[in-house]
């Protein structure tokens, strides 16, 4: 028996995506790159800490979503990351990569190190050991005042520079731009680990970790290298932020922020890259912008929206393109005659068709 | 150690004991490479707790379990799949959320130790693709490679259990209850697919489908109240009086009705 010639269909991210979903990307590509023009300097500042916490989101849905394990400490790499990268934009060097690059190492070791920690433990305790981590880095962060004066936090950042060569970032519509480029880079290095083996496997974790083993896999090393590439992307985010802000204090470290990283997630949809980031973005919209009008009731609202989510959309925002396809082709349907419907180059599956198969789950993507 | 040296599986004086109650008291067995070895008895007599000693799930209280002559007792589970030592689950353990390609895929991905990478795209392994659709075709599942694990039906997911631990690359592979919950014609199925192995392939089978043990096993050991009753071909066992007593004849119908329905 000679086996399919292409078996890609039957993996969850194995095709191109579909003809809606370029045209959704292409879409928002637009809308990103145009906003500068569009949007005044507190919004666009708004915009750009939404792609800060949009990576921070999507490194919580990578331990939340795609591995199945809830967590509340990527603040503390976000902070490690953010501490770092304004140490070294202080100090060493004003380059925006650099800063980056640096921060996402520092995090990334911090996490390998409180990982070997945490990763021992699954579901509620390692909820809990993650707040713990999260709660002794806020400490740190206040206290160990040599290096992050305390509560006072780190001012007088320079400005940030993209590249070697170029000048300093003056506008914020520019840094905007150098947070864009930056979050996509990173946007898409996830994308790749997501739809690769060792992403199959870090679902498999979620899925049935007894069963992994049973194949052969020391699942324990597998947690641990996703937990440190979270806690990188984490660090990377918190750098982001410090171009953004230009500066950073033990606010940008607390429970809170570990809190705005979960709830985009979970908002967003389990293990839903773009998901996490939309999550996030109206996580940061409702709290910042549409908060700040009704006098400091923002984290309510949240906390409102959070509920609503999760009661009327289960699958959050990712399911969300699902359901509408779902309720348009619907509607297709039941117009007679269907005649010329749109042959689209991905195979979806129809509402009545009762079984499920990865088709009807692509918008996870 | 001539003896076990030759022995795909040896287990000497395995105790497991959980607080008071003894599991298993004692078990000695000798399974040569490439033999079909069944294993049966009534409930409770430690049939599954001699496969999670030897799958390495469960520590035993004494005794040491030796795979090609080599001590695997103090190995963790993924270490003894590296030995050549696989089991598939009495109640079927899948990754329901993903599809059934990628069921195996995982196991594949793993023996062909490219589980690590992340940079390029589960879908450019076209070679790996193609090595798990040939395995499901064996297992009789060609054509459903798409659907979610969670979308078969039970004699399905028996199946897609099995195509999970082949593509773990056994040699000696455990077989916990494969039949349960199967029709008829899935068993028998199952029957061909198990007598179309390799024959270098160690098989151990839990089975309470008697017909399909007496069909498939070279030899059958028989377990009770934790201890090794007999071994022998299934002509003798058939024959032996003991084990009617124990199990095959024994007078006690609800216990039997107990069995057939576990």
């Amino acid at each position: 028996m000679s086996p399919d010639p292409d078996l890609r269909r039957a993996l969850r991210f194995g095709l191109r995506p579909g003809r809606w979903t370029v045209l959704a990307w292409a879409a928002v590509a637009v809308v990103l790159a145009a906003a500068p023009f569009l949007l005044n300097n507190y919004q666009i500042s708004t915009l750009s800490r939404m792609l800060v916490f949009g990576l921070l989101a999507i490194s919580a849905t990578l331990l939340t979503g795609v591995t199945g394990l809830p967590t509340l400490g990527q603040a503390a790499y976000f902070g490690v990351g953010a501490y770092t990268a304004a140490i070294v934009a202080r100090d060493v060097t004003a380059i925006g990569p650099v800063q980056v690059l640096l921060a996402a190492v520092a995090a990334a070791v911090v996490a390998l190190f409180t990982g070997t920690l945490a990763t021992r433990a699954r579901g509620v305790p390692f909820l809990m050991i993650t707040l713990a981590i999260g709660e002794i880095a806020h400490s740190a962060a206040t206290s160990w005042s040599s290096i992050t004066r305390g509560s006072d936090g780190l001012s007088g950042i320079p400005r940030v520079v993209p590249l070697p060569g170029m000048s300093e970032l003056r506008l914020d519509g520019l840094v905007y731009y150098y947070v864009l480029v930056m979050a996509a880079l990173a946007y898409l290095l996830v994308r790749a680990l997501v739809r690769s083996p060792y992403g199959l496997v870090l679902r498999g974790v979620r899925d049935n970790e007894a069963r992994l083993r049973a194949i052969g896999y020391p699942t324990g090393r597998y947690v641990l290298a996703g937990f440190t590439v979270a806690g990188g992307l984490a660090g990377a985010a918190g750098a982001l932020l410090v171009s953004v802000q230009r500066f950073v204090s033990p606010g940008d470290v607390g429970f809170s922020v570990a809190a705005v990283a979960l709830l985009a997630a979970i908002i967003g949809g389990v293990g839903s890259l773009p998901g996490a980031m939309a999550g996030a973005a109206l996580v940061v919209l409702v709290r910042d912008y549409i908060g700040t009008d009704l006098g400091g009731r923002g984290p309510l609202l949240v906390g409102a929206m959070f509920v609503a989510v999760v009661y009327l959309m289960p699958q959050g925002l990712a399911g969300l393109g699902h359901q509408l396809r779902r309720w348009f082709s619907w509607r297709r349907r039941s117009t007679p005659p269907p005649a010329g419907a749109p042959s689209s180059a991905e195979p979806e599956t129809t509402p009545d068709d009762p079984q499920p198969s990865v088709g009807s789950d692509r918008s996870a993507t | 150690m001539t003896t076990e040296s030759t022995n795909a599986v040896a287990l000497h004086d395995i105790t497991v004991r959980f607080g008071q109650l003894t599991a298993l008291a004692g078990v000695s067995l000798e399974v040569p490479a490439g033999q079909r070895r069944a294993i049966i008895g009534p409930n409770g007599a430690g049939k599954s707790t001699l496969f999670s000693v030897i799958a390495g799930t469960r520590r035993p209280t004494g005794g040491r379990v030796l795979v090609d002559g080599r001590d695997i007792t103090s190995l963790p589970v993924h270490r003894r799949v590296d030995a050549g030592v696989v089991t598939t689950f009495q109640h079927s353990s899948l990754f329901l959320r993903e599809t059934v390609l990628e069921n195996v895929l995982l196991a594949v991905a793993r023996r062909a130790r490219v589980a690590h990478r992340w940079f390029r795209p589960a879908g450019a392994y076209r070679d790996l693709l193609d090595h798990s659709a040939t395995l499901l075709a064996r297992v009789g599942l060609a054509g459903r490679e798409a659907l979610l694990a969670g979308a078969l039906s039970h004699g399905e997911r028996r199946q897609l259990e099995v195509a999970v631990a082949l593509a773990a690359q056994p040699r000696v592979l455990l077989l916990d209850e494969p039949a349960a919950g199967m029709s008829p014609a899935e068993t028998d199925r199952l029957g061909q697919l198990i007598r179309g192995l390799p024959a270098d392939m160690t098989v151990l089978l839990v089975e309470h489908d008697l017909d399909l043990v007496f069909d498939l096993a070279d030899e059958v050991t028989v377990l009770h109240l934790g201890e090794h009753l007999a071994t022998a071909g299934v002509a003798e066992i058939r024959a032996d009086e003991n084990v009617q007593h124990a199990y095959l004849g024994t007078a006690d119908v609800d216990e039997l009705f107990f069995e057939e329905t576990s």
